[in-house]
């Protein structure tokens, strides 16, 4: 079944099954749960299924790393060796919607304030992480993201930032380039050099 | 360590078509998160009643409860009703988390190219750090495997890799490594299926790795890891069981979906534990 598609109303469903209310109710909540399914009350309503999300799954993956007191240096070395992958990748498979997003993401990283770029320097990683093509890398490169987003909002002093800010922003259009010109040895070089620099100021 | 999750930051990736309820809910739930980290997790301890976070956090009823079931699935609380009851906070387990990339991946219907390129990704790092920061227990180990490769198949044909993973001291990259593991078992009809002959040179791959990696030798030990992962995406491209839970890299998109929950035999292949995943129960 595809997202957004009725899979029955309750009434239904409790006659298909063959099952109680209450042992249909236990069965959605779980649904719900995982994301698979939910019930929408009211008229017009039933049991829906979701679209699959990548964003709920991240969360979870990164609250429970969290949990775990990973370490800034995991996490640096993990993302360098799994974005410089990514940007190998992104680079031999770039099209021109890939290539779009990229110049969306630098264009907002460019035109933001100081005080909010903390909210769209991360586009440019997931933007080459989409032109990769390859969502299981995808999936662990954003919940890599989504820790490092908050180690660097603790750690960037307010008078550094500014430096630092201009110095990212020249990584990623360089970064960017290379993945747009498809030169993927060039590409993973640049990814390396600017989360190894990145590695280095957060310490 | 820091005090905050991402979560706790308000700054969750909003998902398109959500409603203004919805997205209320996700800050509470991000507020609720926040608030848990604060008090440095303690496990077993209630937040509050229903009515005492309605207080703090200002919202409905309605809206609140969309947020109570946002921070179950996280695993960070859970309701506990009657006398005394109220939102507590829970301990988010492994199985849940893996259950959930699981589910994720098999709903997108990831290919087989995509589950081994990163699964090359994550264990050529794994390999690389592996000869710097062996323990004398860690080579006890992988003595075995270098040394006595058929016996060390034998019970579970992931151990080396969940060795070097665990070597690393890298928890993400522990994770990581698991999951994907699990997951590569989804393309065929699992490790028993394989005959001698392929099991054998899986083995005999795994005692070259660990040779390498005892060696002190980090640019060897991930350049056998690569080889003997491509040769196991070479293998089960080519084996296309008819048991196979996800589609390979030429059934993208097409063809009718199966329903996972259909599938009892999609969970017990993965070594996911169902009852560890499921939604705490209201009694």
């Amino acid at each position: 079944m595809q997202p957004g598609q009725l899979v029955g109303t309750e009434r239904e469903l409790i006659e298909r099954e063959g099952v109680s209310r209450a042992v249909l109710r236990e069965a959605v909540r779980l649904l719900e749960h995982h994301q698979i399914a939910r019930m929408r009350r009211g008229p017009g309503g039933g049991l829906f299924v979701f679209e699959p999300s990548a964003s709920a799954v991240t969360e979870m993956v990164a609250i429970y790393l969290a949990r775990r007191g990973m370490r800034l240096a995991d996490l640096a070395e993990l993302r360098t060796g799994v974005e410089v992958a990514i940007a190998g990748l992104a680079a031999s498979r770039i099209d021109r919607d890939g290539a779009a997003r990229l110049h969306e993401a630098l264009e907002r990283e460019a035109a933001s304030p100081d005080d909010d770029q903390a909210d769209v320097v991360h586009d440019v990683h997931v933007a080459v992480a989409g032109a990769a093509h390859s969502r299981v890398l995808e999936l662990i490169a954003l919940v890599l993201i989504r820790l490092s987003r908050l180690y660097e909002i603790e750690r960037l002093a307010p008078k550094d930032s500014k430096h630092v800010r201009a110095e990212v922003l020249r990584a990623h259009e360089a970064i960017a380039a290379a993945v747009e010109s498809g030169d993927h040895e060039l590409a993973r070089h640049r990814m390396r050099r600017h989360l190894d620099a990145l590695a280095a100021v957060m310490r | 360590m820091a005090t905050t999750t991402p979560a706790a930051r308000g700054d969750a990736p909003a998902r398109p078509g959500v409603s203004p309820g919805s997205k209320r809910a996700a800050k509470v739930a991000d507020r609720i998160v926040g608030d848990v980290m604060a008090m440095g997790w303690p496990v077993g301890e209630l937040l509050g009643s229903e009515a005492e976070l309605l207080g703090r956090y200002r919202v409905s009823r309605a809206v609140f409860r969309e947020a109570v079931r946002l921070v179950e699935h996280k695993q960070v609380a859970r309701t506990r009703r009657g006398p005394g009851g109220g939102l507590v906070i829970t301990e988010p387990t492994v199985n849940a988390v893996i259950d959930a990339v699981v589910l994720y991946l098999y709903r997108v219907e990831a290919r087989l190219d995509e589950l081994f390129e990163a699964r090359i990704a994550v264990e050529e790092i794994a390999s690389e750090l592996a000869p710097a920061r062996l323990d004398e227990p860690d080579l006890a180990r992988l003595r075995a495997f270098a040394e006595a490769p058929e016996a060390a198949l034998t019970p579970d044909p992931r151990a080396l890799h969940a060795l070097l993973a665990s070597v690393s001291r890298n928890p993400a990259l522990e994770l990581f490594v698991d999951v994907l593991n699990r997951v590569a078992m989804l393309y065929s009809a699992g490790w028993q299926s394989f005959g001698p002959a392929v099991a054998a040179d899986a083995a005999y791959a795994h005692a070259r790795i660990a040779e390498a990696v005892i060696a002190g030798e980090p640019g060897l030990a991930r350049r056998r890891m690569r080889k003997h992962l491509e040769a196991e995406a070479d293998y089960l491209r080519q084996r296309r069981s008819t048991r196979q839970l996800l589609p390979d890299s030429g059934a993208t998109g097409s063809g009718p979906r199966r329903s996972p929950a259909a599938s009892p035999r999609w969970w017990s292949a993965t070594g996911c534990s169902r009852a560890s995943s499921s939604a705490p129960s209201g009694s």
